[in-house]
């Protein structure tokens, strides 16, 4: 809405804005960091020290290669291979009424069954590799990208949908300028969701079965009470969901631009 | 596909068979199921037939310890959300009403929401030794987000008229939040806490997989598993799914009973 004028004005006002917000961040971890220097706490090691550390062992070639890139592979391929099954298939789904009523308490028992429940099953079809992680989390995140992406497409203006077929608007037309641009409020939505989910099924999945990767090692670590790695490990996977969800809000910035009620939309 | 009219009888026939319908989904993938295990492509132990799986569900519902497993679940996923309800509701209000703190928190905010609940949990491992107040802690990160987003969201979607129109009826601050903001944000904290429900289990069960050595369905699990059968994975799943299906379900008809009144129920506007 008030993009032009804020543009007009942009150097000093973005300027306050990021030092604003940034303010509190800045804050917080020089409390810490003060809090923590002073006590020693054997637990809670001070932010320059995890710094350090987490240069040494996870921006060097081989932490890098060995530990980040696996996990987060992990998690984009199976989170995209989600997207992938899920999105047309909870749009066919949505466009089909009589048939919604015969899938739909299948999927929204399917979400209901938390993933971790079924790992066992993953680990003894496709062992503790990379596939089984990776079809573990597209499998565990696909149902609410699934049931987003039928609300989407159920949730579509009636007066819409008539008025494009008065104007004889269809076939794939209707759907690539009607169906979908109504719907995908509601997809980007469940994409959000179950990029959240992703993450959790990635760490547990290397916590449980693996034997690489930063869930892995951040126990790996916890167990051998290497306090500084432990806690490096989970700023690395911390500064991950910063990323990728980062990513993601641009993404749905660019698609959603024309939606009015994108701020703040969904969890 | 065809026109108003047909959409219409549509849904006219829809309402009456909806729950038919949905069993014979549900009944049609059962026996899928049921044939492709008797086919035979995989051992029995890991590919058990439907009706050995149900069978085997029910003798864990008569089951006291597994149904000991399953309040020690609920129990840990419940005090979490209360406590992520307690923590992030108030906090929402605040962030959502005044316009100072919304600037100052919200990059902090979307900084730590995306930090995945399972990357702290040595540290509550750590804090609170392997009992159920780490899976408490961990279900507190994970619902605390959705609950405090959808707070904010509901606060700032209050009518402003209404807000205006209060004030110059010489409504008090915290009187306008309690009387105008409050019932007016509270469906879209309710699905706050409804998102949270699903992820709230999820966590729950998994930070139990991974302390495995308190209570808890997920500790329940990995020793059952790890008898080289999958029969009791598949009757948990089944069980555990039923309850989450069944607690979103009636979660959700409260908000409709609750919030019958609310507009975003009686379908103007939003």
């Amino acid at each position: 809405m008030a993009t032009e004028p804020s543009r007009a004005r942009a150097p000093w006002h973005s300027v306050r804005r990021i030092l604003e917000s940034a303010s509190l961040i800045v804050a917080l971890v020089a409390v810490w960091q003060i809090a923590t220097a002073a006590n020693h706490a054997l637990y809670f090691p001070t932010p320059a020290q995890i710094w350090s550390q987490m240069v040494i062992s996870w921006f060097t070639a081989s932490g890098f290669t060995q530990n980040i890139l696996p996990s987060f592979a992990r998690v984009t391929l199976g989170w995209v291979l989600a997207a992938l099954a899920g999105v047309p298939l909870g749009m066919a789904i949505g466009l089909s009424p009589s048939f919604a009523g015969y899938v739909k308490p299948i999927v929204h028992f399917g979400r209901a069954v938390p993933a971790p429940v079924v790992l066992p099953v993953f680990m003894i079809f496709f062992g503790i590799g990379d596939a089984m992680k990776i079809a573990f989390i597209a499998v565990g995140v696909a149902w609410p990208i699934i049931l987003n992406a039928i609300k989407g497409v159920e949730s579509i203006d009636r007066v819409q949908l008539e008025t494009a077929t008065v104007y004889g608007i269809r076939g794939p037309r209707r759907f690539l300028r009607v169906v979908l641009p109504a719907a995908l409020p509601d997809i980007m939505a469940g994409l959000r969701i179950s990029l959240a989910l992703s993450f959790v099924l990635m760490v547990i999945s290397e916590m449980i079965a693996a034997s690489g990767g930063i869930g892995y090692q951040i126990l790996q670590s916890q167990a051998q009470f290497d306090i500084l790695n432990m806690w490096a490990g989970i700023v690395v996977l911390a500064v991950g969901g910063v990323v990728f969800n980062a990513a993601l809000t641009a993404v749905e910035r660019r698609v959603l631009r024309w939606h009015r009620g994108l701020q703040g939309e969904s969890a | 596909m065809g026109g108003p009219a047909a959409a219409r009888t549509n849904r006219r026939r829809g309402r009456l068979s909806e729950p038919v319908k949905g069993l014979v989904g549900v009944l049609i993938v059962g026996m899928v199921w049921q044939f492709a295990a008797i086919l035979g492509f995989m051992p029995p132990a890991y590919f058990p037939t439907a009706t050995t799986v149900l069978g085997y569900a029910l003798t864990l519902v008569v089951q006291p310890v597994f149904l000991s497993h399953v309040v020690e679940t609920l129990a840990s996923m419940l005090l979490g959300l209360l406590i992520a309800a307690a923590l992030a509701v108030p906090l929402g209000v605040l962030l959502g009403r005044f316009r100072v703190a919304y600037r100052l928190a919200n990059t902090l905010v979307e900084a730590m929401r995306p930090i995945p609940a399972l990357a702290l949990t040595p540290v509550a491992i750590l804090v609170f030794g392997l009992t159920s107040a780490t899976t408490v802690s961990l279900v507190v990160w994970t619902a605390s987000w959705p609950i405090l987003i959808n707070s904010v969201y509901g606060m700032h979607s209050v009518d402003r008229v209404a807000l205006e129109t209060a004030r110059s009826f010489g409504f008090g601050r915290w009187q306008l939040i309690y009387r105008v903001a409050l019932p007016s944000a509270a469906p879209f904290i309710a699905t706050g806490i409804r998102i949270a429900i699903g992820i709230g289990l999820a966590v729950t069960v998994a930070t139990e997989m991974i302390t495995g050595a308190g209570n808890g369905v997920g500790a329940w699990i990995v020793v059952a598993s790890s008898g080289g059968s999958l029969l009791p994975v598949y009757a948990a799943a089944v069980l555990v799914g039923l309850l989450g299906y069944l607690l979103n379900y009636a979660f959700e008809r409260l908000e409709r009973r609750v919030f019958a009144w609310h507009h975003s129920f009686r379908g103007e506007g939003v």
